[in-house]
C-alpha cells in the first residue's frame, strides 16, 4: 500500500489552510504529523482521509485518487478517528463501534475484538452521552479497529489527547500493531515523547506548509523543532536510556 | 259508502294536524346564533334539539352539533333532526351536509344574514317553514328623524390596545342606521378596520359604539373629540329578528344625546 | 431484529388496536351519557374516517419528525420547522381568497392550495440551504424558520384581505382537525404513500444510524451524506405534507412521537421508524379518543389542543422516567 500527496493544497474561501504539500507513506509505517496550532494538521489529515477534497493537487492511494472514490470504497480502505468524536442521539458505546461496520457488513466478532482491545468490553452498554471523554476517544479508536481492513490506512487526529497513561500506552501499542500488519498509520500527535516512541516517520507543518519530513530520529532534533515551535528544546535521557526532547 | 266516508274522514283527520301538532313534531338543529336567536324571538326555541356553541339564545344543555365551519355529523344524526338551519358563509353551505339532508331526509335551509333584508327574509321564511303564527317582520320604526348627527361611524368597542371593527355599507347595522334616518360615514362595504388617522380623516359627526356587554372607551378614541354614543344591547352583535329592538335602542340613544 | 424489539413493537401495536376499537365504540348519547356501542350504519363512516385518518396522519407526522431530527441533527426538529405548515396554510388562504374574489371554485380547491404552498416553501428551504452541493443542517433550520415567518406574514395579509366570514373558516383550519368526511380512494392512496414513505425510512435505518455520527465520521464509515440527506428531506417532507393535506397543521405529534419511541425502546432507526409510526398513530388516535370523552358544552375540542396538552404531559412523564436519556 502506498500513499502519495502531490502538490496538495486546501483553501477555505480566501484563507489557505495548506499548500504545496508533497509527501508519501508506505504500508507498515507509523507517520506522525506535528506542528504548532493552526498549522494545518487537521486539514491535512482530513484531506488524506478523503473527507476534504484538495483545492489543488491530489492524494493517491496505490495510484487511485482518493477524492474519486465512492463512499463505500473509501470506507473499506481508510478509517478515521477525529479529535473529538460526536454522536447525535441515544446510542450505546457498542452501537457506536458497530457503526464502523456500516459499509463492510456487520461482524459481531470484529466489534467484540475491537472493544476488548481498547478495554471497553465491560462498558460497552454504557450510553455515549454518559461516557467520559477518554471512553469516547477509545470508542472512536475501537470503531476504527472494527472498520479497518489490514493493509489499509488509519488516519487519527490526536487519538490520545484525552487518554490516561495506561490507555495511552494501550492505544500506542495498537497503532504499532496495525502498522506491523501492513497498515499505513498517520496520526497527529502533540506529545513528542510519544512520537519518538512509536512513529517511524514524521511530517512537520508550519503555517500550512511542510517544513520537515523524514525518519523520526533524523528529523526530530532540538534545533529543527525549536525553530518550528519557537521554543528552546534539548535532549534529556531517562534512567532506561531513552532520549526525550524537553524544554530546559 | 259509509266506509268510504269514514276513510275520508279519517284521512282528513290525520292530514289536518293542528298548528301546534305540526310545530311540535319538528326537531330543529340551528348552526347559527342568528337563526337560533330568531327562533327564540318567534317563540319556537323549544323545537331546537341541537345548536352551535355560539348559540346563547337557547338552553345551554342543548347539545352542540358544531358551528358554521365544522359540523359533528354523528351528533347531528343522533339528534334525528327534521330541519337543519345554517347560515351561509362566504364559502357557501357545507357540501356533505347537503348530501346528508337528501340521504337522511331532513330539510336543510340556509340564509345569509348580512343585511336587514336578509334578516327579514330569514325570519319570514322560518315562520313559514315552521308554520308559526307570526306576522312578517316589519322593517320600519315610524318617522325618520332628520336631526341626527351626520354622518356617523358605527364600531364595536374593541379591546385594550386595539380599536374595534367598523360597520361599513351593506351591513345590518348600516341598514339600521339608515332606518332611523342616519348616514354612515363609511362608503366601504363590509366590516372594516380603521386606524385613528382614518377616523380623523373621515370626520364623523358622532361615533356609535356598540357592545353586547359593557363598553370601555379607550383613551385613543376619547382623544379624538368626537361625540361617542354608547349602545349596549345583548343582541346588537347577532343579526337576528331582534335587531328591531336594537334599532329602537339606537334611536332612543341618538335622541337622548 | 431482536426479540425484545419485536415484542415492544407488538405491544405498541396492541395499544393502537385498543385505541382504534375504543374510537369505534365510544358513543355519547344526546343526553351526554357515554357508553360503548357499535355504531349504526349511518354513523359508522363518521368514526371510521377519522380513525383511519388518525392512523395515517399520526404515523406520517411521527416518522417525518424522526427523519428531520436525524437530518437536522436537532432533537427539537419537527415537520413545522421547515415552514411546511405555514406554506400549506398560505396556500389554503390564497386559494380561499382567490375563490372568493373570482366567485369560482377551483379544481382541487384548498387541498391543491395546501400542496402547492407546502411544495413551494419546501423547495425554497431546500434550495437556500444547500452548501457545496449538499444540505447544511444548520442553514436548513434557519432558512426554515425564515420561510415560516414569511409564510406567516403572507397568511396575515390574506386574513386581512378576506371577509370576516372566511377568517373564521381559516382559523378553524389552523387548529387542525381529523376529517369526518373523506373519499375512501383518497384515504387509500394517501395511506399507501405514507406506508411506502415509512417503509423507505425504515429501510434506510442503518444509514440513519451512521448519519448520527459527526459529518466526518459518517463519511469515513461510508455514508453518502448528500444522498441520504436529500432522500430524508424529500421523504420526510412528503409525509408531513400528507399530514397537512388530511388534517391541517396538527401540532406536536411530529416532535414528540420520535422521542416517545426512543424512550420506550432503544435500537436502530430501522425499528425506531416502525415504533415512531406506531407511537405517532397512537398519540393522535389517543387524542381523538380523549376528545370524545370531553364535553365542555361547546362541542368537541379541536384536536390540536388535545395533542398539545396530552402529548406534552406524556412526554414529560416519559422524560422524567428516562431522566434525560433523549
Amino acid at each position: 500500500m502506498r500513499l502519495r500527496l502531490s502538490d496538495v493544497g486546501v483553501r477555505y474561501g480566501v484563507r489557505t489552510a495548506i499548500h504545496n504539500i508533497n509527501a508519501g507513506a508506505e504500508g507498515g509505517k507509523v507517520v506522525a504529523v506535528l506542528g504548532p496550532n493552526a498549522s494545518g494538521k487537521t486539514t491535512l489529515l482530513r484531506t488524506i482521509a478523503g473527507l476534504q477534497h484538495p483545492t489543488t493537487g491530489m492524494v493517491e492511494l496505490d495510484g487511485a485518487r482518493i477524492d474519486k472514490l465512492k463512499p463505500h470504497d473509501l470506507a473499506s480502505k481508510i478509517a478515521w478517528v477525529p479529535r473529538v468524536a460526536d454522536v447525535a442521539g441515544s446510542f450505546t458505546i457498542r452501537k457506536v463501534v458497530e457503526l464502523g461496520r456500516y459499509a463492510l457488513g456487520p461482524s459481531r466478532q470484529r466489534v467484540e475484538d475491537a472493544l476488548s482491545k481498547v478495554d471497553l468490553l465491560s462498558r460497552s452498554e454504557s450510553l455515549w452521552h454518559e461516557a467520559s471523554a477518554g471512553m469516547r476517544q477509545r470508542a472512536a479508536v475501537a470503531r476504527t479497529l472494527a472498520q479497518r481492513t489490514p493493509g489499509g490506512v488509519l488516519v487519527l487526529d490526536e487519538p490520545t489527547s484525552a487518554l490516561d497513561l495506561r490507555h495511552l500506552r494501550t492505544v500506542s501499542e495498537l497503532l504499532r500493531q496495525c502498522a506491523s500488519e501492513g497498515d499505513i498509520v498517520i496520526a497527529a500527535v502533540h506529545d513528542i515523547s510519544l512520537v519518538l516512541d512509536i512513529a517511524d516517520e514524521v511530517i512537520v507543518l508550519k503555517d500550512g506548509q511542510l517544513v520537515l519530513a523524514g525518519a523520526t530520529k533524523a528529523v526530530l532534533t532540538p534545533s529543527s523543532l525549536g525553530d518550528v515551535f519557537g521554543v528552546d528544546l534539548a535532549w534529556a535521557t531517562d534512567e532506561a536510556g531513552n532520549r526525550h526532547l524537553v524544554q530546559p | 259508502m259509509k266506509s268510504r266516508v269514514l276513510c275520508c274522514f279519517l284521512l282528513l283527520f290525520s292530514c289536518g294536524k293542528s298548528e301546534d301538532e305540526q310545530v311540535a313534531g319538528e326537531r330543529v338543529i340551528s348552526l347559527s346564533p342568528s337563526i337560533t336567536a330568531t327562533l327564540e324571538d318567534v317563540g319556537v326555541s323549544d323545537l331546537v334539539v341541537g345548536r352551535s356553541s355560539f348559540c346563547k339564545a337557547v338552553d345551554s344543555n342543548i347539545p352542540v352539533v358544531g358551528d358554521l365551519y365544522e359540523i359533528d355529523y354523528e351528533r347531528l344524526l343522533l339528534l334525528q333532526p327534521t330541519k337543519v338551519f345554517v347560515q351561509e358563509t362566504a364559502s357557501g353551505v357545507d357540501a356533505h351536509l347537503k348530501q346528508l339532508s337528501e340521504r337522511e331526509q331532513f330539510s336543510l335551509h340556509s340564509w345569509e344574514v348580512n343585511r336587514l333584508d336578509d334578516i327579514k327574509k330569514m325570519h319570514d321564511e322560518l315562520v313559514d317553514i315552521l308554520g308559526v303564527d307570526a306576522e312578517p317582520m316589519q322593517l320600519s320604526l315610524g318617522e325618520v328623524d332628520n336631526s341626527l348627527p351626520a354622518p356617523m361611524l358605527i364600531m364595536t368597542s374593541g379591546s385594550p390596545g386595539s380599536l374595534g371593527i367598523c360597520f361599513g355599507k351593506q351591513t345590518y347595522l348600516d341598514d339600521v342606521l339608515t332606518l332611523i334616518g342616519g348616514t354612515n360615514v363609511l362608503a366601504t362595504p363590509g366590516w372594516v378596520s380603521l386606524s385613528l388617522e382614518d377616523i380623523v380623516e373621515l370626520n364623523p359627526a358622532a361615533i356609535i359604539m356598540v357592545s353586547d356587554t359593557s363598553i370601555s372607551i379607550s383613551k385613543s378614541i376619547n382623544s379624538l373629540d368626537i361625540p361617542i354614543i354608547q349602545c349596549i344591547h345583548e343582541d346588537v352583535l347577532i343579526p337576528s329578528s331582534k335587531i328591531i329592538d336594537v334599532a329602537h335602542t339606537f334611536k332612543d340613544k341618538l335622541l337622548q344625546r | 431484529m431482536k426479540l425484545k424489539v419485536v415484542l415492544l413493537l407488538v405491544v405498541l401495536a396492541l395499544f393502537l388496536i385498543a385505541a382504534a376499537v375504543f374510537r369505534l365504540l365510544i358513543t355519547r348519547s344526546v343526553d351526554g351519557e357515554l357508553s360503548l356501542a357499535f355504531p349504526a350504519d349511518n354513523i359508522l363512516t363518521y368514526r371510521l374516517v377519522p380513525l383511519i385518518a388518525a392512523l395515517i396522519v399520526g404515523s406520517a407526522l411521527g416518522v417525518s419528525g424522526m427523519g428531520l431530527q436525524v437530518l437536522l441533527r436537532n432533537p427539537l426538529a419537527s415537520p413545522w420547522i421547515l415552514g411546511l405548515s405555514s406554506g400549506a396554510g398560505l396556500g389554503v388562504m390564497a386559494t380561499m381568497f382567490a375563490e372568493h374574489t373570482t366567485g369560482n371554485s377551483f379544481f382541487g380547491g384548498q387541498t391543491l392550495g395546501a400542496i402547492a404552498g407546502a411544495v413551494i416553501s419546501l423547495l425554497l428551504v431546500f434550495g437556500l440551504s444547500r452548501r457545496r452541493g449538499g444540505i447544511d443542517p444548520m442553514t436548513m433550520v434557519l432558512v426554515g424558520v425564515v420561510i415560516s415567518v414569511l409564510c406567516g406574514a403572507g397568511i396575515m395579509i390574506f386574513q386581512h384581505l378576506v371577509p370576516m366570514g372566511l377568517r373564521g373558516s381559516f382559523t378553524t383550519w389552523l387548529m387542525g382537525s381529523l376529517p369526518e368526511v373523506e373519499s375512501w380512494w383518497r384515504l387509500g392512496i394517501l395511506g399507501v404513500i405514507v406506508l411506502c414513505g415509512i417503509a423507505l425510512i425504515a429501510w434506510w435505518g442503518p444509514t440513519l444510524d451512521a448519519a448520527c455520527l459527526s459529518d466526518d465520521e459518517a463519511k469515513s464509515v461510508g455514508v453518502d451524506l448528500p444522498k441520504i440527506r436529500r432522500r430524508l428531506f424529500l421523504t420526510s417532507s412528503l409525509l408531513a405534507a400528507i399530514g397537512v393535506i388530511l388534517a391541517g397543521p396538527i401540532a406536536f405529534v411530529g416532535l414528540i412521537a420520535p422521542h416517545g419511541a426512543r424512550l420506550i425502546m432503544r435500537g436502530s432507526h430501522r425499528s425506531l421508524a416502525i415504533a415512531t409510526a406506531l407511537v405517532g398513530a397512537l398519540l393522535l388516535l389517543g387524542a381523538d379518543d380523549i376528545r370524545q370523552l370531553i364535553d365542555f358544552g361547546t362541542g368537541r375540542l379541536p384536536i390540536g389542543i388535545v395533542t398539545s396538552v396530552v402529548g406534552g404531559l406524556v412526554f414529560l412523564v416519559l422524560l422524567l422516567r428516562g431522566r434525560g436519556k433523549v
